[in-house]
């Protein structure tokens, strides 16, 4: 999703900000606790502690900005805590031996430019004491910087959640929609509404057949793929509907080669094609028009082929949006192993073929 | 008695509304149609006072068909739609009557009722084709007499538009045409892109304008490209020479 690595790298940034300032003014005050002996002492001219004092605040400032600046905290997963940590305190040898050096290495050469000497705990008991000292502050920061991440985290999740929920409920509906239009759904109930009044039992049918293609449409989102059998049988009951609201304008011939029968292919793939077969074959002529279904498999192929008489493609025809569909859902599973192809039969009909390999979706 | 016609490509629906329709002392059915081209050719030779007319259709749609009617002759039309959200707005927009499917006897009855009461009304006459050409935008197509029936030209392929009357002579390369409808009502359906006015009584495709040469008193002989000679009236000069880009 290009939209999520954009809010991203916004968010990566931002809540340590407030964190690192928060951070800054601890140290800063540490320092000035640290050095207040000297302050008040009026024998030691001021420069020396603001040289205390600033040496060690230049220091964190300097490496927090660095720390803000990279990605490091991001690279390693959040979850579960421990790898977390224990990858990033693998820093803290170095950090802190780098704290003391530089921190005190500043110190001195001020103090020697300056003059004077700058005095403190032997070496062998400095370097220990202020090794526990960075370590605890590292820990600390880790911990405050863990903390925040997680609400981040926590916060994104729950809107990622939502986000994801209704973007699958839409795509839920957009195939909905693909396979049952609107258009024909009001127009089968229409049907019914007519046939009730003059013949019930066809009306029943007409009904049952169409909530078994509704219970078959809403179900086909998590199955993804049916065998033929299946397939054909949902097709058959949209080719029945269909005879019933062109009343006997159109046949429907099937030629299912048996083998074929347990390939599996996605779920109502060929209805968009099927209503396509319809429209053509009632769109020019008033007679009687015929629709013939073929699937057969050979070495490795499915193929099916939907057949109508009645028009040719015209001039300037286009693609409709139900075979574009088919065609994306083809490319997504099976790449350009599956094919899909609407071509004029002569001048008798068009056909429409698919293809697609038997070795199953890789999804 | 009001003459009624049923146009639906799905006889069920044709037969509710048949059966409703009849059982209506007052409403005759003049005729059943399943197809848009044939029901634009009824229609405008039958003239019936009132059309129950499916939207959508293969081939010419409902709107479609709804396009090429004349205005001020034209019948009441009750749009009957399973789901179209553009053309209901349009619908809505103009205030014509529509049924959507499925509909009951109730609400076919107050469609019935509104028709009745609208029957001497010429607005709402041309309401339904307002509507319906707002929906189908110009028409690319023109539905023209041809024989016995009706055929639908490209309006790429008319090269003039020639008043006569209450005529308007439709020239296409190999053929003329001759329609029952005004000039001013035809060049709305067309679309002024296509078709510019050289004269009060003749308009002319632009592409097919090949050349002009000046006349006296301001007027211009345009030449077509069949090689037809008209005579560009100096009332239309300014007009034309924006829209061809002079």
């Amino acid at each position: 999703m290009p939209h999520q690595s954009a809010s991203d790298s916004r968010w990566r940034r931002l809540p340590l900000v407030p964190l690192a300032a928060l951070w800054a003014t601890l140290w800063i005050l540490v320092a000035t606790i640290e050095s207040s002996y000297y302050i008040h002492n009026p024998s030691i001219p001021r420069w020396q502690p603001l040289t205390l004092i600033l040496t060690l605040a230049g220091t964190i400032v300097v490496w927090l900005t660095f720390e803000l600046r990279s990605s490091r905290y991001f690279r390693f997963p959040l979850e579960p805590p421990r790898p977390w940590f224990l990858h990033h305190l693998q820093r803290l040898p170095i950090l802190a031996a780098g704290y003391i050096v530089i921190v005190f290495g500043l110190r001195h050469a001020v103090f020697a430019i300056a003059g004077g000497k700058y005095q403190h705990l032997p070496w062998s008991g400095l370097i220990p004491f202020e090794f526990v000292k960075a370590s605890l502050f590292y820990c600390l920061w880790l911990g405050l910087v863990y903390g925040t991440l997680s609400l981040q985290r926590s916060r994104e999740q729950g809107v990622q959640l939502v986000l994801v929920q209704k973007a699958l409920v839409e795509s839920q509906l957009a195939r909905l929609q693909a396979q049952l239009r609107p258009h024909f759904l009001f127009n089968t109930l229409n049907t019914v509404s007519s046939l009730m009044q003059i013949d019930i039992a066809r009306a029943d049918r007409v009904l049952a057949r169409l909530g078994d293609l509704l219970r078959a449409s809403l179900g086909a989102g998590s199955a993804g793929t049916i065998p033929l059998q299946e397939e054909m049988h949902l097709l058959r009951l949209y080719a029945e509907i269909m005879q019933e609201r062109f009343s006997g304008r159109v046949t429907v011939d099937w030629h299912i080669e048996n083998d074929a029968l347990a390939v599996r292919m996605p779920a109502m793939l060929l209805q968009p094609l099927l209503e396509n077969a319809f429209k053509y074959a009632i769109e020019q002529t008033t007679g009687i028009e015929s629709i013939r279904v073929a699937a057969s498999r050979d070495r490795d192929q499915l193929s099916i082929t939907i057949h109508n008489t009645g028009s040719t493609l015209h001039e300037g025809w286009r693609e409709g949006i139900g075979i574009t569909n088919c065609r994306e859902r083809l490319s997504v599973l099976y790449g350009s192993a599956a094919t899909v192809d609407i071509t004029s039969d002569g001048d008798t009909g068009v056909l429409a073929s698919v293809s697609l390999p038997l070795a199953g979706a890789s999804g | 008695m009001m003459r009624a016609v049923i146009v639906d490509d799905e006889e069920p629906a044709r037969a509710k509304l048949r059966r409703w329709l009849a059982e209506e002392r007052d409403v005759e059915i003049a005729g059943e149609f399943a197809d848009g081209l044939s029901a634009a050719y009824s229609i405008i030779t039958m003239s019936p006072d009132v059309v129950f007319l499916d939207v959508q259709m293969p081939g010419l749609s409902g709107l479609q068909v709804a396009a090429q009617f004349e205005p001020q002759e034209a019948p009441l039309v009750v749009f009957v739609t399973a789901y179209d959200a553009h053309a209901l707005a349009a619908f809505d927009l103009n205030a014509v009557d529509y049924l959507l499917k499925p509909y009951d006897e109730e609400r076919f009855r107050r469609a019935l009722d509104r028709v009745r009461g609208r029957l001497h009304t010429p607005e709402t006459r041309e309401s339904a084709v307002r509507a319906a050409r707002a929906q189908t935008g110009f028409s690319d197509h023109l539905l023209v007499p041809a024989g016995d029936g009706l055929r639908l030209i490209d309006s790429a392929d008319i090269h003039s538009l020639e008043a006569d009357d209450n005529y308007v002579h439709v020239h296409t390369a190999d053929r003329a045409y001759v329609l029952r409808r005004t000039l001013r009502d035809l060049l709305q359906q067309l679309g002024e892109q296509r078709f510019v006015r050289i004269h009060k009584s003749v308009a002319v495709n632009i592409a097919e304008i090949e050349a002009l040469s000046p006349l006296f008193k301001g007027d211009y002989e345009l030449r077509l490209r069949s090689g037809k000679a008209l005579r560009l009236s100096r009332r239309y000069t300014a007009d034309l020479f924006r829209r061809s880009g002079h």
